[in-house]
């Protein structure tokens, strides 16, 4: 054993290990170039009633927050007879899925000279007033160790970068964006043509975009959006740690009910290579396949050990902190829509009035969930007809899910570069997302 | 060449508060470490967290020197002033933790229909730039916040309400008061049409409106013309009673009074916006520089990055008025959690209120559905600005109330 973990109390230590690299340009001057590196732990004690947490960067002195947080508790002879005791796992593992192509080997020249080959083709374009390129990677080993004799090593990694601009002619705006996130560097090369297509596209917008009519829509969300959507309008409301002690949420989401049509699938994993992956979550649980809704049909939550020693339910591997200095609590991973059997072309061809969303700049979810668009759309009579701009998209978490009415047959997974999921003082952690494009009734277009 | 310590420690005492009560104890104290070198316009940066090593930090900062990533304007030299606010707030950790037990045991008796979760922190900070050019700058501060989320329990949605305060005073009765409020007028039911055409809107936290200007007053989107408000120094733009500065006045704010560049602002304040007149966008010392800007005392404080334009501690200028006089006997709708909202880059503005109710200046009259507002950032700060009120919200907050009328419906039902 690692550590020497106090009798009567149930004790584990999470310790990080961390790379991540952020260069930043704004036009063509360099205004950021960071590498950081630092090694931390969090550590945690139970003893059945309440947790004690520390949080620490001197690795030599992880054996002397275990004792101090030990005195605070109470020693409890049974605390292995405590439900959420039998909810933590004893795995040993080690799990390195990106040693060879670690970013922290890749010089700090090459991730420079990869941002300034993008820069012309934005530089190109005469409405740019402004433009930034970012870039940032991360790569980590995480250890953990707990005093049922887990001992599990893995690592995770990121790469992207994004280009942020602009544009302006008169009194018209435009803020556009294109990024290309990895878990390689070499992934990142050949980003031009998106980035072209995705300046074009600005540009139409902003020279032709006119105000929305408010009101309420059929929207059709692009794949990316259809992510967000998901993440924001159900998977907050899978997150089960909302749940304890509350009678009123569990009947509403009581597993077995109705909740969309029967091609609705929502699923999570954190085995899913990228931005979510989490092969054991932050108490040391691995990762499963959850089905939140199988064929419009609620199936599953997303649960750590209290949350489901609370509903009686197996834990899922959602158990994660934003860093070292944070207890993990219940997060997604990646949350996806799956499949359905409509073509993209079906779905606007059915649409009388509608708006079609196919970028946003963020979103939001508790009662009600919120999309802030980029680019959108309005669809007239089964054809696209002009861009429009609109602040944001509303619509109920109870009825959004009922209201989808098709769902297109390819799916797309994603993981931002910058930005990520924010849920209360931990913001923001890195989720993957994903899903086909899919049509809403009823939502709130203003 | 000159060299700059950026230092932040932070003493944390966190309470994790699971339906009403306190279920999980954090203490954490961390130390952050920024070594800067200034060299030939230059500037490199190394960090560390922990304990650290001088001589390694200097090596990898002059390591990252080699990259020359450009910086202009000159170290600020010659400053020096020392700020210890930590003896404001007098209490243990123990007495801490018993404290909020007490405020938490109150809150289930008086309102046993509601579930109470989320964090009370008691915070202490010691930030600290000092370099070889004469500045030595240090604040020391303790203050605590309480974010409880607020759920009726027989309601189908995540939470309903939410309870925050945030101050260097502890006055228990007062944080009751601040909580009990919506939790009071829960249960009563407002009446209210479909549409309201301007109704004032009670904002507690102002970030939600001011957006436009955090993005569009950065001093490099306004040089370079990409914001709405670029070429238009000078001019009249808002209504009369609204201005918008960089407050660092520490009796006021929770800020910090220097800035990451060690900028320590005349009287602790500059205006960004006066009287409705555009001054000036916010800028770092270096982009000041680089754009010729004024100088704002506007630049990011993270002990191993390069300083950037930040508009931490921008706040509208508080009136002469309190809330109560602003609305002169006007209904208003007081927003308790409006989030996820946004302007289009023309300045238009929608948003849902998640969590609102009906206020008559002092008391709420009851609870709303949910509502969806809508403006122009012109409007909002122009004809249709009320004020921002002389009173807060809690003894030695930092939260005033920015009042604005905005055109308001129902959006959904009652959850």
């Amino acid at each position: 054993m690692k550590y020497n973990f106090p009798e009567g109390l149930y004790t584990d230590v999470r310790i990080e290990h961390v790379f991540s690299t952020t260069i930043k340009y704004t036009n063509q001057d360099l205004q950021e170039c960071r590498e950081q590196k630092y090694s931390a732990a969090f550590v945690r004690v139970y003893d059945g009633k309440m947790w004690y947490y520390a949080s620490t960067s001197d690795l030599n002195g992880i054996q002397g927050e275990i004792d101090a947080l030990a005195a605070l508790a109470e020693k409890n002879p049974k605390i292995e007879e405590t439900a959420i005791y039998k909810n933590l796992s004893a795995h040993k593992d080690i799990v390195m899925a990106f040693v060879g192509r670690e970013v922290s080997n890749v010089p700090l020249d090459d991730k420079i000279a990869l941002l300034k080959s993008v820069m012309p083709i934005v530089e190109a374009n005469e409405y740019v007033k402004l433009y930034r390129t970012i870039y940032l990677d991360g790569y980590t080993i995480k250890e953990f160790y707990n005093s049922k004799g887990a001992e599990l090593m893995f690592d995770w990694q990121r790469t992207g970068f994004v280009s942020m601009f602009t544009m302006a002619q008169g009194e018209r705006k435009m803020d556009g964006n294109c990024q290309k996130a990895g878990i390689s560097f070499p992934e990142l090369i050949g980003f031009e043509q998106d980035l072209e297509k995705e300046i074009a596209k600005c540009q139409e917008f902003m020279l032709n975009s006119e105000p929305v009519e408010p009101g309420k829509y059929s929207v059709i969300f692009a794949p990316l959006v259809t992510g967000v959507f998901v993440h924001e309008c159900f998977g907050h409301k899978s997150e089960s740690d909302f749940m304890i002690g509350d009678e009123t949420t569990r009947k509403e989401w009581e597993l077995g009910k109705r909740v969309g049509a029967d091609d609705l699938t929502i699923a999570e994993t954190g085995s899913i290579i990228g931005n979510g992956y989490t092969p054991y979550d932050d108490e040391g649980n691995k990762a499963t396949m959850t089905h939140l809704i199988k064929n419009g049909v609620l199936a599953g939550r997303l649960h750590n050990a209290e949350s489901a020693t609370d509903l009686e339910e197996p834990v899922t591997g959602n158990a994660r902190a934003m860093s070292f200095e944070y207890e993990p609590i219940v997060r997604m991973t990646t949350t996806y829509i799956d499949k359905g059997s409509k073509t993209f072309d079906e779905l606007i061809s059915e649409t009388e009035n509608g708006i079609l969303l196919t970028s946003l700049s963020h979103g939001s979810g508790m009662s009600t969930f919120t999309i802030a668009p980029t680019y959108c759309y309005l669809v007239k009579n089964g054809k696209i007809d002009k861009p429009v701009r609109v602040s944001v998209v509303t619509g109920n978490v109870f009825e959004a899910l009922g209201d989808i009415d098709g769902i297109s047959d390819k799916v797309e997974m994603f993981s931002f570069v910058t930005g990520g999921c924010g849920k209360m003082e931990q913001s923001s952690l890195p989720v993957g997302f994903g899903g086909p494009y899919i049509r809403v009734r009823n939502m709130q277009v203003q | 060449m000159i060299k700059e310590t950026v230092c932040i420690k932070e003493k944390k005492l966190g309470l994790t508060v699971t339906n009403g009560k306190i279920g999980a104890v954090l203490r954490s104290n961390t130390q952050k470490t920024g070594l800067r070198l200034y060299d030939d316009n230059c500037l490199g940066i190394a960090g560390a967290i922990g304990a650290y090593n001088e001589d390694e930090l200097i090596n990898n900062a002059k390591h990252m020197l080699k990259f020359k990533l450009p910086y202009e304007a000159a170290p600020t030299s010659d400053v020096k002033r020392s700020l210890d606010l930590s003896g404001k707030m007098d209490i243990s950790d123990e007495e801490f933790v018993e404290l909020s037990k007490k405020v938490l045991d109150a809150l289930n008796t008086r309102y046993p229909q509601f579930m109470f979760s989320n964090k009370i922190n008691l915070m202490e900070t010691e930030e600290s730039l000092i370099n070889d050019a004469g500045v030595e700058l240090v604040q020391c501060d303790r203050y605590f916040e309480l974010v409880l989320l607020i759920k009726y329990r027989e309601s189908k949605s995540m939470m309903d309400s939410i309870g925050f305060v945030q101050s260097r005073v502890i006055d228990y009765d007062q944080i009751l008061k601040n909580l009990s409020w919506s939790c009071d007028a829960y249960e009563q039911k407002a009446d209210f049409s479909e549409t309201f055409e301007k109704i004032p809107v009670v904002m507690i936290e102002h970030q939600a409106f001011l957006m436009k200007f955090l993005t569009d007053l950065r001093g490099d989107v306004f040089a370079n013309g990409a914001s709405l408000f670029s070429g238009k120094t000078g001019e009249k733009l808002f209504d009369d009673k609204f201005s918008l500065e960089i407050n660092r006045n520490t009796e006021k704010t929770l800020t910090r009074f220097f800035d990451g560049e060690g900028i320590v602002l005349p009287d602790d304040r500059f205006a960004l916006i006066e009287n409705g007149v555009l001054k000036a966008p916010y800028s770092s010392k270096r982009m000041a520089k680089q754009y010729n800007l004024p100088v704002t005392g506007s630049a990011t404080m993270q002990y191993d990055s390069v300083p950037d334009a930040t508009p931490y501690g921008a706040a509208v200028a508080s009136s002469e008025k309190t809330l109560k006089e602003l609305l002169g006997g006007r209904k208003a709708i007081y927003a308790l959690y409006a989030s996820g909202g946004d302007f289009t880059p023309q300045g238009e503005y929608a948003s849902p209120i998640q969590a609102a109710y009906m206020f008559d200046g002092e008391n709420f009259l009851g609870r709303l559905p949910q509502l969806s507002m809508s403006s122009h950032v012109n409007d909002m700060f122009g004809k249709d600005f009320v004020g921002a009120s002389s009173d807060v919200d809690y003894p030695g907050s930092p939260c005033n109330y920015l009042v604005v009328d905005m055109n308001v419906r129902k959006i959904d039902g009652w959850m």
